[in-house]
């Protein structure tokens, strides 16, 4: 690794990089104890939220992989309206699916951050492991995924503007997408 | 993947019209399902055939015309019958419901997704593909005219999104339910009631000048179609009983 000639760079860059491993920490909490509405303060107004759906490819070349993912097609296609209505739904009472809610860990690793053309927003690819369980029930379902973000910088704090959840299996190993990834 | 046989998702969408106000209230509370209340396809038409049933909603505005651009009601007029366009014309939907014997549903319903612009109609046809008992895959697609402006093609597939498909919101309750159904059915009370299937077997009769094939029912509000279903089921499992 190369030392930056800047002395100031290195401490900048670890403590910005703490900042986000805070950030996508405290949000990963925010899904797991049901604090849906704070969740969503802490994404932009123009949030871009998907999960592609992934089909199966031949041949292990990183044209296959990016070819997995449907351009047009997806789970999730999600603006701040549609996901404001989801966490609505979800607490209406009458949201089957969720009542009883699923109780889930989102655990995040391998965080990678880069810098983008804005000043104000990073690149942050992490893998997610997130566990789901219900009810009485012993059986779990566990999702895995690598997630592509961008954080942009609003106000002095960090918020999600960003999100493009690429799930490592072709048919869901969930019964439905009712939670957040 | 459904913890659920697959006949009960072509027995809620060949009929079932009457889930919609319980299984699918949170939708209705929030506007994805653009609707005042749940029984929009009550005063509907549903028919039934051995093979097939399909439910119509009618003189009702959420889904006459299903908010379709003008020009594309235009090539779809021309794309139907007179006889279908005249059934058009009396207040009569598109197809909103139907399945086709066994394992193939069709769905045209429409779907709100934002707050600036209206709820767009969105067409999905789905195969339940059993892969043992109380377990089926469901393979889901959504279709949108080919001749449709972008605008409406973008507008479609978001309100499919938002309602159908693994995050849908309606498509969510309604495996959950099929779900309980399949648990609580192993329970001994279930075991010994018969499940009732009656809904205006003796109290409606035909549409006398229907122009379609089939049966069809001035309710869409009855169990003809589901019992043409389980009964074509039913005979089909008798017919090939020795195959054993």
């Amino acid at each position: 690794m190369q030392m930056s000639a800047d002395p100031a760079a290195g401490p900048l860059v670890s403590s910005l990089l703490g900042e986000i491993v805070a950030f996508l920490y405290r949000e990963a909490e925010l899904l797991d104890t049901g604090q849906l509405q704070t969740w969503l303060m802490l994404t932009t107004e123009d949030i871009v939220y998907r999960m592609p759906i992934r089909v199966t490819r031949d041949c292990a070349t990183a044209e296959a992989f990016e070819r997995e993912f449907v351009a047009d097609a997806a789970h999730f296609e999600e603006t701040r309206h549609t996901l404001a209505t989801r966490i609505k739904r979800l607490e209406s009472r009458n949201a089957w699916a969720e009542e009883p809610p699923s109780r889930t860990r989102h655990f995040v690793t391998n965080i990678r951050v880069e810098p983008t053309a804005r000043a104000t927003e990073y690149a942050v690819k992490t893998n997610v492991l997130v566990y789901r369980n219900r009810g009485d029930s012993p059986a779990y379902d566990l999702l895995s995924a690598e997630r592509h973000d961008v954080l942009r910088r609003v106000d002095g704090a960090l918020t999600l503007a960003r999100r493009i959840i690429y799930l490592d299996q072709s048919t869901l190993g969930t019964l439905n997408l009712a939670i957040f990834i | 993947m459904i913890e659920a046989d697959w006949k009960l998702g072509t027995d809620n969408f060949i009929g079932d019209g009457y889930h919609t106000g319980v299984t699918h209230g949170s939708t209705i509370k929030v506007g994805v399902l653009p609707a005042p209340h749940g029984e929009f396809l009550l005063g509907g038409v549903q028919v039934a055939l051995e093979h097939f049933g399909v439910g119509f909603a009618r003189e009702n505005e959420l889904f006459n015309a299903l908010a379709y651009p003008p020009a594309m009601m235009g090539s779809l007029r021309a794309a139907l019958s007179p006889t279908q366009v005249q059934l058009l014309d009396q207040g009569v939907s598109l197809p909103t419901h139907a399945s086709l014997f066994p394992n193939l549903s069709f769905l045209n319903a429409p779907g709100a997704f934002s707050p600036v612009e209206p709820p767009a109609p969105y067409l999905t046809v789905r195969t339940w593909r059993p892969l043992a008992a109380g377990q089926t895959e469901v393979w889901s697609w959504f279709l949108v005219e080919s001749d449709a402006p972008q605008e409406f093609k973008e507008a479609s597939y978001r309100a499919y999104v938002t309602s159908f498909g693994a995050a849908g919101m309606l498509e969510q309750d309604d495996v959950e339910n099929w779900s309980t159904i399949t648990s609580a059915a192993k329970g001994a009370m279930s075991r010994r009631l018969p499940l009732d299937y009656s809904m205006g077997r003796t109290t409606l009769t035909p549409i006398p000048d229907w122009p379609g094939p089939g049966q069809a029912y001035p309710l869409d509000y009855t169990d003809f179609a589901q019992r043409a279903f389980w009964s074509k089921w039913l005979a089909t499992l008798e017919a090939h009983a020795d195959e054993r």
